[in-house]
């Protein structure tokens, strides 16, 4: 896949840190939202009231334009075959 | 609370931003060094951030 992808929680960077490990390790970078708390969540209009963020993913062309927002219901992971779909539209 | 796989979105904009809108720069501490990561930095190839509510709760 071309393309850079990152994690984005309001967690501290030890939660994440531990919960990789849980996870047996995780091939691409968990990043902390977390002081000034969802800062960057709250820039992305993604930021609940219940202080974490919505299950989100957004596109970013190699131009850094959004090409791609997709909120999800809390309970429910995105399927990553939408991913691929949007990312081969950009290549 | 069990996590399933779907399509079901619940909308293709935010209150702050829809496509087509620069995204915002930011940089925050990534787990895996001490470094940080900045958005900025990729410029060149696609990003994808994913937003997800709290460690421990699923993928």
């Amino acid at each position: 896949m071309n393309a850079q992808v990152v994690g984005i929680s309001v967690d501290s960077k030890h939660a994440n840190r531990a919960w990789a490990e849980k996870l047996g390790g995780i091939t691409y970078p968990l990043l902390s939202d977390f002081f000034p708390h969802g800062a960057v969540a709250e820039a992305y209009g993604v930021l609940r009231a219940q202080g974490m963020s919505e299950r989100a993913l957004f596109i970013i062309d190699a131009d850094g334009i959004v090409r791609y927002i997709d909120v999800h219901e809390l309970r429910e992971a995105p399927d990553e075959e939408v991913l691929f779909e949007e990312l081969a539209k950009l290549a | 609370m069990a996590i399933t796989k779907g399509r079901t979105s619940v909308a293709n904009f935010t209150p702050t931003l829809k496509t087509g809108d620069p995204a915002p720069d930011f940089e925050l501490a990534r787990h895996d060094s001490e470094g940080t990561w900045r958005l900025h930095d990729q410029r060149g190839q696609n990003v994808v951030l994913a937003f997800y509510p709290f460690a421990f709760t699923g993928t």
